[in-house]
C-alpha cells in the first residue's frame, strides 16, 4: 500500500512529507492509503472513479484508549469504576485555572511531588497540551498557557497518585474557560449548565493576585469575585456542601511589586472579608495562596502546590449520622428485629 | 511445550535493533556463559543475520532505508527447566510506537501480539536528547541581569500542539497504561526497562538513572508494582561507539579497533543491574520469564 493525500499539492506518495507538516502522516485527516497501480501508472492505471479503491487508515486499525481531556460523559463513565475526589476550579479569564492544572502535571514531570508518587493518568495528552507552550520545544521565550475556549465545554484532568504509606488517590479537577463563568455571574440561569459543581467534593475560586495588584482593576475585581460566589451559591450550586475555598494565584506578582507588603495586607484583608461575608450564609471558605507559574519573580518558586494537591486528595469529612432508637416493644416485626440488633450491638 | 512470548518496546533510537543484533550474536556464538541459551529456530532469519554481522564487525547497527523487515523474533531456552520464550521485536524502528500515541490507533497484529505476552522489554536511551526542559528552567533567577531571551512580543506564534514532541518519558508511560486496558486483553507481569547506551550514563545505577532523566516514568513503575513488577538494567550493547559502515574510511578508526580488539567479542557487551551477568543480555530476559527460583548462584 502507498502512501497518498486527498489534497492535490501534497506530494507525501513521493516524499513522505505531509504538506500540512502532520508528523506521522497518519494523524493528517486527509492521509489514505492508496492501491499503488491507481498512484504509480501501473499496467492497471485505473480511474479517478478508482479512488473508492483507496482504503482509510482508520477502518485497517483498531482504537486505543484515549489520553484526552476527558468530556462530561467520560467523566460519568469513570465515575463507575472509582471513586475520585472531584475539584471544580472556578475563575475570570486568566485567573490561572489551566496554568495550575498544568503546573501539577509538570510537578510531577520532574518528580515525586509532596508525598506523593504519580501512578497514572487518564488524561496524559491532556496534561501535554496544556504544557507544550511552556516547553523549550515550543520555540517561545515566554512559557505560554492554552486559552480555554468559551465554547469548548467543561474538560477535566484526571490524576491518580500513590501516598507513601497509603494506597491510590485519584482526583479530578476541571476546567473550564473564564468566560464562561463571567457570562454566568450576570446570567445566573447559566450556572444550570454547569455539571462539575453537581459532582464537585470541593470548588475552588481563584482569585488572580494580579488584577488585585492594580489599583485601577482592585474595586471592580474584587466585587466581582464575591459576585461569583454568590452566583453559584444562590443557584444552588453549591447546595451540596462541597468544601469551598480561595486560591490567590499569582503571589509571585506580589512579591514582585514595590507594595508588596501593602498588597499581602489588602489580600489578608480581602479574604477575611470573603470568610466573613460568606459564613452567615452556610458557607464555610478557607483560603490558601499559590504560585503555579513564578514569571514575575523566579526566586518565589512553586508554592502551595504540594499543600494543594494533600487537600484536595484527603478523604472527606464522614457523616455523622444520629440513629433514631427502635422501641423492641414497637408493633412492626422489622422494627423489633431492628431494636434487638441493636441491643446485641451494645451488649 | 508452550513458549512464552515477551514483548520489546521502545521509541526511534532506544537501542532496539542494536540489543537485537548483540543478543543474536551473544547466543549464536556461545562465547561467554549465560542464563539463557539460543532456541529453537525455523524460518527467515536473514534480517538479523545482517545487524548481527554487523554488530561482529563493529559497526555500527542500524537499519536502512530499505530494510523493511520490522519485525524480529528470537527463541530463547532455559535448559535446566526446557522454559522456552520468544522475545519478540514487534516494530524495531519504534515508528509504530510513536504513531500510536500520536493516532490512538494500532494494527491488529499489534494487539493480537499483545494479548499473547506475559512480559515487556521497555527500552530507553541513555543517549537520549533532553525533551522535556521547560522555557522556566532557563529563565534568569536574576532580576538585575539581562534575560536569558529577550521579552515575547504579541506577534510570537504559539505552535500548535504536536504529539510528537511530548517528552518521551511521558510517551512511555502513556504506552504502558495504554497497555494494560483495554482493547488490550491482559496486564504483562513484569516490565524489565533496559537503560542502553548504558556506557554514557553517569549514573552508578541503572535505577538511579531513570529516576534523574525520565522521573515520571520511574513514578509510574514503583506506584504500580504490586500489579505490575520491574527492574531497571543498564546495557552497553555494542560495547562503545561504531562508525557506520557506510562512512568515509577511517572514520572513527580508534573506536572501531577497540572493539574488535576483544578476543571474545561478546565480552563488548555489558549489562549491570540486579543479579546480571557481566556480559549476559538474557540476564534480564530471565528475570522477567520468572525463573529466578532456579538461580544456581553462578
Amino acid at each position: 500500500m502507498t502512501k497518498a493525500c486527498a489534497l492535490a499539492d501534497c506530494n507525501v506518495s513521493s516524499s513522505g512529507k505531509c504538506h500540512l507538516e502532520h508528523d506521522p502522516v497518519e494523524t493528517c485527516p486527509n492521509f489514505i492509503l492508496a492501491k499503488e497501480d491507481f498512484l504509480e501508472g501501473g499496467e492497471d492505471r485505473g480511474s479517478p472513479e478508482d479512488a473508492s479503491l483507496a482504503t482509510p487508515l482508520d477502518k485497517r486499525t483498531i482504537h486505543i484508549s484515549p489520553s484526552d481531556a476527558l468530556e462530561q460523559s467520560d467523566l460519568n463513565v469513570l465515575l463507575r469504576s472509582q471513586s475520585p475526589r472531584i475539584v471544580a476550579l472556578v475563575g475570570e479569564q486568566v485567573a490561572g485555572k489551566t496554568t495550575l492544572i498544568a503546573s501539577l502535571y509538570a510537578q510531577f514531570c520532574r518528580g515525586m511531588f509532596g508525598d506523593f508518587l504519580f501512578a497514572g493518568s487518564k488524561t496524559l495528552i491532556g496534561f501535554a497540551e496544556l504544557h507544550h507552550l511552556a516547553l523549550m520545544s515550543s520555540g517561545l521565550s515566554d512559557p505560554k498557557t492554552p486559552r480555554t475556549s468559551r465554547n469548548d465545554p467543561v474538560a477535566y484532568f484526571h490524576l491518580s497518585m500513590r501516598c507513601a504509606d497509603e494506597g491510590i488517590r485519584n482526583l479530578v479537577i476541571s476546567d473550564r474557560s473564564g468566560e464562561a463563568y463571567e457570562a454566568a455571574r450576570t446570567d445566573t440561569s447559566l450556572v444550570s449548565e454547569f455539571p462539575e459543581f453537581r459532582q464537585a467534593d470541593r470548588v475552588a475560586f481563584l482569585l488572580d493576585a494580579r488584577k488585585l495588584a492594580s489599583f485601577e482593576f482592585r474595586a471592580t475585581y474584587s466585587r466581582q469575585f464575591k459576585q461569583m460566589i454568590h452566583a453559584l451559591r444562590d443557584n444552588a450550586a453549591l447546595s451540596h456542601s462541597p468544601a469551598v475555598e480561595v486560591l490567590t494565584t499569582k503571589i509571585d506578582v506580589i512579591e514582585a511589586s514595590e507594595n508588596s507588603e501593602e498588597l499581602k495586607a489588602f489580600v489578608t484583608n480581602f479574604e477575611q472579608t470573603v470568610i466573613e461575608e460568606f459564613r452567615p450564609r452556610g458557607v464555610e471558605i478557607s483560603c490558601y495562596r499559590i504560585c503555579a507559574l513564578p514569571k514575575a519573580k523566579r526566586e518565589v518558586g512553586f508554592q502551595g502546590l504540594a499543600e494543594l494537591l494533600a487537600r484536595w486528595t484527603a478523604a472527606p469529612r464522614p457523616l455523622q449520622l444520629s440513629m433514631p432508637r427502635i422501641d423492641v416493644q414497637a408493633a412492626r416485626e422489622m422494627d423489633k428485629l431492628v431494636g434487638r440488633w441493636d441491643l446485641e450491638a451494645e451488649q | 511445550m508452550r513458549t512464552a512470548r515477551h514483548l520489546v518496546v521502545g521509541l526511534q533510537e532506544s537501542g532496539k535493533t542494536t540489543f537485537a543484533a548483540a543478543l543474536w550474536f551473544l547466543l549464536d556464538s556461545r562465547e561467554v556463559p549465560t542464563k539463557l541459551t539460543k532456541g529453537l529456530h525455523e524460518g527467515e532469519y536473514a534480517y538479523i543475520e545482517k545487524m548481527a554481522k554487523l554488530w561482529g564487525d563493529g559497526w555500527k547497527v542500524e537499519r536502512t532505508s530499505s530494510d523493511t523487515q520490522e519485525r524480529v523474533r528470537i527463541n530463547l531456552l532455559h535448559e535446566q527447566s526446557k522454559y522456552s520464550a520468544a522475545l519478540e521485536f514487534a516494530d524495531l524502528s519504534g515508528e509504530s510506537f510513536e504513531k500510536l500515541f500520536a493516532t490512538r490507533r494500532c494494527d491488529p497484529a499489534f494487539l493480537e501480539l499483545v494479548a499473547s505476552t506475559e512480559g515487556v522489554l521497555l527500552f530507553v536511551t541513555a543517549r537520549r536528547m533532553v525533551d522535556d526542559q521547560t522555557i522556566l528552567d532557563f529563565m534568569d533567577i536574576d532580576t538585575n541581569a539581562e534575560p536569558a531571551f529577550p521579552p515575547a512580543t504579541a506577534a510570537e506564534r504559539e505552535p500548535n500542539f504536536d504529539p510528537a514532541k511530548v517528552p518521551q518519558q511521558v510517551q512511555l508511560v502513556d504506552l504502558l497504561e495504554a497497555l494494560v486496558v483495554p482493547p488490550f486483553p491482559r496486564k504483562p507481569r513484569r516490565v524489565v526497562v533496559v537503560v542502553s547506551a548504558w556506557d554514557l550514563s553517569r549514573r552508578d545505577t541503572a535505577e538511579e538513572w531513570l529516576q534523574d532523566n525520565m522521573p515520571l516514568l520511574d513514578q509510574y513503575l514503583r506506584a504500580n508494582q504490586e500489579t505490575i513488577e520491574f527492574r531497571v538494567y543498564g546495557v552497553s550493547a555494542q560495547g562503545g561507539e561504531a562508525p557506520k559502515k557506510d562512512d568515509p574510511p577511517g572514520t572513527m578508526r580508534a573506536e572501531r579497533e577497540a572493539l574488535l580488539k576483544a578476543a571474545k567479542a561478546s565480552t563488548r557487551i555489558r549489562v549491570v543491574g540486579h543479579d546480571a551477568w557481566a556480559h549476559d543480555l538474557t540476564s534480564p530476559l530471565y528475570w522477567l520469564a520468572g525463573l529466578e527460583p532456579f538461580d544456581d548462584g553462578k
